[in-house]
């Protein structure tokens, strides 16, 4: 072989073995909110189409309502595509992602994301929390370039430029890749996008809130609602999740309840039905924005309830999928149980999440 | 456009390939392509003040070409009076023409540094006008001007101003294609920050035709991996230290200086050796070898030896142009023969350690126009000058202590010697003003302890360099940066050769090994990404 195509091999097959190794440390050194890497990535493990009902939206989903006890109770199938504080300019991509992957029946949106102001919705750790978790396809390099700006996209497509600096961070990443190799080896999370805690709020007064959100939530909402009227989806339900707040600018929901139902969609506002909802602050929140794992029981059937009595979710699904789901439903119990009963496992997060499911599905 | 950009990146590598690719027939112009490559670089980086080095590269040219065009016309006209004038007539001629080409010479010296002190220097002469006369109860009103120094102006500078002395020593012809001394002053890898070339060494390699070679192209390669790794690794972790430490020095107690000044040794070195590492390693891709700028110069062990290893193309620069032709200059020679008769050591040493003391205090005022910059020239200057006086002391105590100076724990001794001297210099450098630098040193040597230092160590969310997230790991890094080197610097100085060449001598695999260790070390460990801004070359405000 001539000497210069024999260099040209070894350069090639130099630059290979850099390309792939830095993949590698891009994928190990990748640290994003542990429960929200496993919530998002988790969506991704569920089978195509099986899913009847797609919740989308913010810490609030994963804390306040628990799919396989809906499944339970009302017989459909759910998932919460959600990550703590959503922006709301990731609602639309996040439904696009549903479509990408299922053909669900209804989709409730926590509208939690369409009250912040412009500020918070330009947080490029909401965004890396959301975008590295969805698979790297067409669809995420889309996103990408509809929801991040120019000057910040490289670090999405080449994430080694934000994470390469987690080499000082070992658990951290080490906890983070944890959970991967977890998805990776054991596939469909059991608790689906669940994370949760025992503890309870200290008193019963309620904290002032004060919504502003600005041009982008309200841009964002607009957009999401053309989306679904261009692609002719039917069923969309925009939901507030109970929270025990002094709402001092109650406008803000009735605008966006307004603009939901002009575009002919449903709305529900279940924080102002907190006290006939039997949720108390002192047992059933463990942060004015989340219910905690007894709230989240009580709230999930009456969600359930609602959502079959409003909307017809069930279908017949192959005898995989209900295994699966019943499966689900049983290790779910226990995390539920020791959610109620035991400390958390790890401390520094205080929370039990889908690792706990993997872990006592084990 | 910086030296460690995607841009630059693209630029080395377009430049790379129409470099090589040109036919055969046009091999002769492959400089053209560094020539645009360079323009492109320096216009598309400079913008407005790419003025100034146009300025510089036509004065240069023409004072070249008449310089040239003098040494010709004296050449033949002795030719053609040969046998015919006398002695005395040949020496007058001779005294005359080298009186125009001393004006010649002047006029680009006076013209080109005069540009370089102008910019350097105008807005400290105003500030310290204004103060002066606001003292004495005037009120002159004078801008504060901030002059731009357009980038690299201190290179290209020495590098026209050399090649206009050697012209006039006759040591090159001038070049009369405006073009190629325009590839020279502006090739576009060095005029960041040097290192400073010698027109005879650097020209003909421009203009010369090459051939792509693979073992060029790696041994290249791996120079920029290493440039990048000190600068992208150590040096750019270390910048916060090194500047918040200094300028909050209220905050801090004495061992905390000495840990900035030492991090500062680490940090410049890396710095400015891994940018010009970079710089050599794009000219080697394109057959160019460049003259090396430091050779392990905290292995020196003397301030001498120091000034010998650092910044090596300066060194010469100013040796060649400044230091000999001081200490050779008729008022000198003689200083040093009225001295002998009354003190041969003397009359031997002053002269020069006078001339080196000059040359201290230009490289002083040349790093910037602050007192703590001349005081930094002074301090290396005065040592350097008190060492050659006790030399003949030195020598006797190791004869009498029975010392043996080749031996490794007097190696190390000197070695550590002369880093403190050196060390001391640097005060003068990192901090905001002389007396800063006298507060920062005395309080290093007489309130050290070792305890101060702890929360350095320490895992902790609270910082000692408030706003920088500086962690343990971080610091942990910069010495580990700077142990890799210390170990390369150690085969380098016991093999006498470059790493990579010993490197290359092995299989593949463990070539492998290393190189992949390297980049990844850098794509991991690397200071860049996302709120990270990238911290300018030390040397490229020079």
């Amino acid at each position: 072989m001539k000497k210069s195509i024999k260099n040209l091999i070894r350069f090639i097959s130099f630059i290979l073995v850099i390309c792939i190794l830095t993949t590698a440390a891009s994928f190990c050194l990748k640290v994003a909110d542990r429960k929200d890497i496993m919530h998002i990535g988790g969506f991704f493990l569920e089978p195509e189409d099986s899913l009847d009902v797609a919740l989308i939206g913010a810490s609030e989903l994963y804390t306040g309502f628990c799919s396989p006890l809906a499944w339970n109770h009302s017989g459909f199938t759910s998932y919460s595509l959600c990550y703590a504080g959503m922006l709301a300019t990731h609602y639309k991509p996040a439904v696009q992602e549903v479509m990408a992957h299922q053909n669900p029946k209804l989709y409730v949106i926590e509208i939690n994301g369409f009250t912040c102001d412009d500020e918070y919705q330009n947080d490029l750790t909401k965004a890396h929390t959301f975008l590295d978790s969805v698979p790297n396809d067409k669809l995420r390099k889309q996103l990408i370039k509809d929801t991040v700006p120019q000057e910040s996209q490289a670090e999405f497509h080449f994430p080694i430029i934000k994470y390469h600096e987690n080499w000082k961070y070992i658990r951290s990443f080490l906890v983070c890749l944890r959970n991967r190799i977890y998805m990776a080896l054991f596939g469909q999370t059991m608790t689906k996008a669940y994370a949760n805690k025992k503890n309870v709020l200290k008193s019963d007064k309620l904290k002032k809130y004060t919504p502003k959100p600005g041009k982008i939530a309200d841009d964002s909402l607009t957009d999401l609602l053309e989306f679904f009227k261009d692609n002719n989806v039917e069923n969309v339900l925009f939901v507030r999740f109970p929270h025990c707040v002094d709402n001092k600018n109650p406008e803000v929901y009735e605008n966006i309840k307004n603009k939901v139902l002009s575009y002919g969609y449903d709305y529900k506002d279940f924080e102002s039905e907190r006290q006939n909802l039997n949720l108390i602050p002192t047992k059933d929140f463990y942060h004015y924005g989340h219910l905690n794992v007894f709230g989240q029981e009580k709230f999930t059937p009456v969600f359930a309830d609602y959502i079959v009595s409003n909307y017809d979710v069930k279908s017949e699904h192959s005898e995989e999928i209900t295994e699966s789901w019943n499966k689900s439903w049983e290790v779910t119990q226990k995390v539920l149980k020791a959610t109620e009963t035991e400390e958390p496992v790890e401390k520094d997060i205080n929370f039990y999440y889908e690792i706990n499911g993997y872990l006592l599905n084990k | 456009m910086t030296l460690i950009s995607f841009g630059f990146l693209l630029l080395v590598t377009i430049t790379g390939l129409i470099y090589f690719l040109l036919p055969e027939k046009l091999k002769q112009y492959q400089w053209v392509v560094l020539l645009v490559s360079s323009l492109f670089f320096y216009i598309y980086t400079c913008n407005k003040y790419s003025f100034y080095i146009f300025l510089t590269i036509i004065s240069t040219y023409l004072c070249g070409l008449k310089l040239q065009k003098l040494n010709d016309q004296t050449s033949l006209r002795i030719k053609e009076q040969k046998g015919i004038w006398s002695a005395e007539e040949k020496k007058k001629f001779k005294a005359s023409m080298q009186n125009k080409k001393k004006l010649v010479t002047a006029l680009a010296l006076v013209f080109n540094f005069g540009i370089l002190a102008l910019l350097k220097y105008l807005g400290f002469i105003f500030a310290q006008a204004d103060r002066v006369l606001s003292s004495i109860g005037l009120d002159p009103n004078l801008p504060a001007l901030k002059l731009v120094l357009p980038l690299g102006i201190s290179f290209y500078t020495f590098q026209a101003m050399g090649y206009i002395i050697d012209i006039y020593r006759k040591k090159v012809t001038a070049e009369r294609n405006i073009a190629k001394l325009s590839l020279f002053l502006s090739f576009f890898p060095q005029i960041i920050q040097g290192p400073i070339a010698i027109y005879s060494d650097l020209a003909h390699q421009l203009f010369e035709t090459h051939k792509f070679s693979y073992d060029r192209f790696k041994r290249g390669g791996i120079l920029i991996l290493w440039g990048m790794f000190k600068k992208l690794v150590i040096a750019d972790r270390a910048v916060s230290i090194v500047t918040y430490i200094p300028e909050h020095f209220g905050k801090y107690q004495g061992s905390v200086f000495i840990f900035a000044g030492i991090v500062y040794a680490i940090q410049l070195y890396a710095d400015f050796s891994g940018g010009v590492d970079m710089c050599r390693g794009v000219a080697e891709i394109y057959g160019i070898t460049m003259a090396e700028n430091f050779r392990r110069p905290y292995f020196s062990k003397t301030l001498t030896e120091y000034w010998h290893r650092w910044h090596i193309t300066l060194g010469d620069w100013l040796r060649n142009y400044l230091f000999y032709p001081i200490s050779l200059s008729k008022p000198f020679l003689k200083m040093g023969k009225n001295l002998k008769k009354v003190n041969k050591n003397f009359g031997k040493v002053l002269p020069t350690s006078i001339a080196s003391l000059i040359t201290f205090v230009v490289i002083g005022i040349w790093h910037g126009s602050e007192l703590r910059y001349v005081a930094f020239g002074l301090w290396n200057g005065l040592v350097i000058m008190l060492s050659s006086f006790m030399q003949p002391v030195d020598k006797k105590i190791i004869e009498k202590l029975k010392i043996n100076v080749n031996k490794l724990p007097y190696k190390i001794f000197a070695m550590a010697r002369t880093f403190i001297f050196v060390l001391v210099g640097y005060f003068f450098d990192i901090s905001k003003s002389v007396k800063s630098a006298v507060y920062m040193m005395y309080k290093g040597v007489t309130d050290f302890h070792l305890a101060d230092l702890k929360p350095f160590f320490k895992i902790s969310k609270e910082s000692l360099i408030p706003d920088h997230s500086l962690d343990l790991q971080d610091i942990l890094m910069i010495f580990f940066g700077a142990f890799i080197i210390f170990i390369i610097s150690v085969i380098q100085e016991k093999k006498q050769e470059p790493v990579r060449d010993i490197l290359a001598r092995k299989k593949l695999p463990v070539q492998w090994i290393v190189y992949i260790m390297l980049i990844m070390g850098i794509i991991i460990c690397g200071t860049y990404g996302p709120g990270v801004s990238p911290a300018d070359f030390v040397y490229m405000q020079f």
